[in-house]
């Protein structure tokens, strides 16, 4: 199921985004592919709607494209996409609540993946969205996307210890899951 | 990435199609800013040429040029002073449909004239094969063979970074450094094999078809080998520090640069001419023009200093 690209070293990714700055766009659709697949999942787990997360994946590297020029290369590429995903699936996702048309009881089924039958690690997945929004979003960006505690609380615009609190309670929440794996 | 994380980016969906439509959006955004900024990219892409121009000169004063033709127009003739303080500039010319190899940024590029780069890899130094048909790539721990339209040919790790790689000018053999190591392969990618200790960045193949490569085995020890046989044809020393090895054309003379002199040496390595450099200033690089009676000395430091030409009394015997 993971169709990840090879992770690209520091140095060659730096070599990208100076060539993708001076117009390759070769360079460009490297970096694009090396970095899709991890924005689309962590939209994705976040959002947990394919729709949504394409747009939401998409943005973030229709932003950074616009913002080639602004982006100073001898920072990492990586953190600063993550950043923007992130940010744009946690708005989406508040945007998502606020809109809710419907009542709570209908809201509960939200989480639940009718629409993808076939993932693997289903039990994982259904726990992971049956978390409250703000220890599902600390959740994926701490596990998946690798941002440290203090990225994500400059995303989240929390303090760090609130950060910490919310991915304490949600892994304690999927520890059954975690645990039930490793039996 | 944690467990947990492993399992996530195993468990969410993978969505080739939104992959192919973000890409298409993504990269409509990524022309319009090059719409936006074209006159910024024209100044960067002038000043990036600059860079390659100097690399270039560079490159055509340390290294065996393979199939790129640069030609160094510089009016210093023998003897006359150090580059005055307003030095004239120099041309650097294409050759209408040679392809130039240009590693810039970490990257291997061939580049020619009215036509977009073709990237090759990622490298840390790359040459042209003896008739410009293929290249080889040294990344990291990786030797690496492209054709020129881009196709990778075949590679080889090893353990250790490879550098130095000189392809041999029949074709057939490619030497490189590695580790305390210099190895050789053939073109084909196959029988990798070590020829011996190594130390430094110097090593050149004699021009012909004998298959005779000069390296440092030691800082104060060149070996020329008959890579056939392994056997050592001559054993010279090079002035200290030596960076750079150098055939003339016709394979009759070794030029071994250091520093604080050049020297050079006949086929059989008898040192036959010692130079030092102009006082104050220290050798960088030096190599023989096409025609083999000239050899062209780049003096350190670089900024302020173009190369100059200087010509030996006698190259030949």
């Amino acid at each position: 199921v993971l169709r990840a690209a090879p992770p690209l070293r520091r140095r060659d990714e730096r070599a990208l985004v100076r060539a993708a700055q001076e117009g390759d766009a070769a360079a460009f659709e490297a970096l694009f592919r090396a970095h899709w697949g991890m924005a689309y999942r962590a939209a994705w787990l976040i959002v947990r709607d394919r729709q949504l997360a394409e747009d939401i994946a998409q943005e973030a590297f229709v932003t950074a494209a616009g913002a080639l020029d602004r982006f100073d290369r001898r920072r990492p590429f990586a953190p600063w996409l993550r950043t923007i995903v992130a940010r744009r699936a946690i708005d989406a996702a508040r945007a998502l609540a606020v809109r809710r048309e419907v009542g709570e009881d209908a809201l509960a089924a939200l989480g639940a993946p009718a629409a993808d039958p076939d993932l693997p690690d289903r039990q994982l997945l259904d726990a992971l969205a049956a978390l409250p929004l703000e220890q599902r979003a600390v959740v994926v960006l701490r596990h998946l996307l690798g941002m440290r505690t203090g990225e994500i609380a400059a995303v989240l615009d929390l303090p760090r210890g609130t950060v910490n609190s919310r991915l304490r309670r949600g892994l304690d929440a999927l520890r059954p899951m975690l645990e039930e794996r490793g039996r | 990435m944690s467990e947990l994380g492993r399992r996530l980016a195993s468990a969410a969906p993978d969505d080739p199609a939104a992959e192919q439509r973000a890409w298409e959006l993504a990269h409509a955004a990524f022309v319009r800013r090059l719409a936006r900024s074209d006159r910024r990219a024209t100044r960067r892409r002038m000043a990036g040429l600059a860079v390659v121009t100097a690399a270039l000169v560079l490159a055509a004063a340390i290294t065996s040029a393979g199939s790129v033709v640069v030609q160094l127009v510089a009016d210093r003739m023998p003897g006359s002073a150090p580059p005055a303080q307003t030095p004239k500039p120099q041309r650097v010319t294409f050759p209408a449909g040679g392809k130039l190899l240009v590693v810039r940024g970490g990257w291997a590029s061939l580049v020619r004239r009215g036509a977009p780069p073709r990237r090759l890899g990622p490298a840390d130094e790359a040459t042209f094969s003896a008739f410009g048909r293929y290249v080889a790539v040294a990344h990291g721990r990786r030797l690496t063979v492209y054709a020129l339209d881009g196709r990778r040919v075949w590679w080889l790790a090893e353990r250790q970074r490879v550098h130095t790689v000189r392809w041999a000018p029949d074709g057939l053999r490619i030497a490189y450094r590695t580790g305390p190591l210099l190895r050789i392969v053939d073109g084909s990618g196959e029988r990798p094999r070590t020829l011996g200790a190594a130390t430094g960045r110097a090593a050149a193949w004699r021009p012909g078809a004998d298959a005779v490569l000069a390296y440092l085995r030691t800082p104060s020890v060149v070996a020329l080998v008959d890579v056939a046989t392994g056997e050592d044809v001559a054993r010279v020393r090079p002035p200290a520090r030596t960076r750079t090895l150098a055939w003339s054309p016709d394979g009759r003379r070794l030029l071994a640069v250091g520093p604080h002199e050049l020297r050079l040496f006949d086929r059989h390595g008898r040192s036959v001419r010692t130079e030092g450099p102009p006082a104050g200033q220290t050798f960088a690089a030096a190599t023989f023009a096409p025609h083999g009676h000239r050899i062209a000395r780049r003096l350190a430091p670089l900024r302020g200093s173009p190369p100059v030409v200087w010509q030996p009394s006698r190259t030949a015997p």
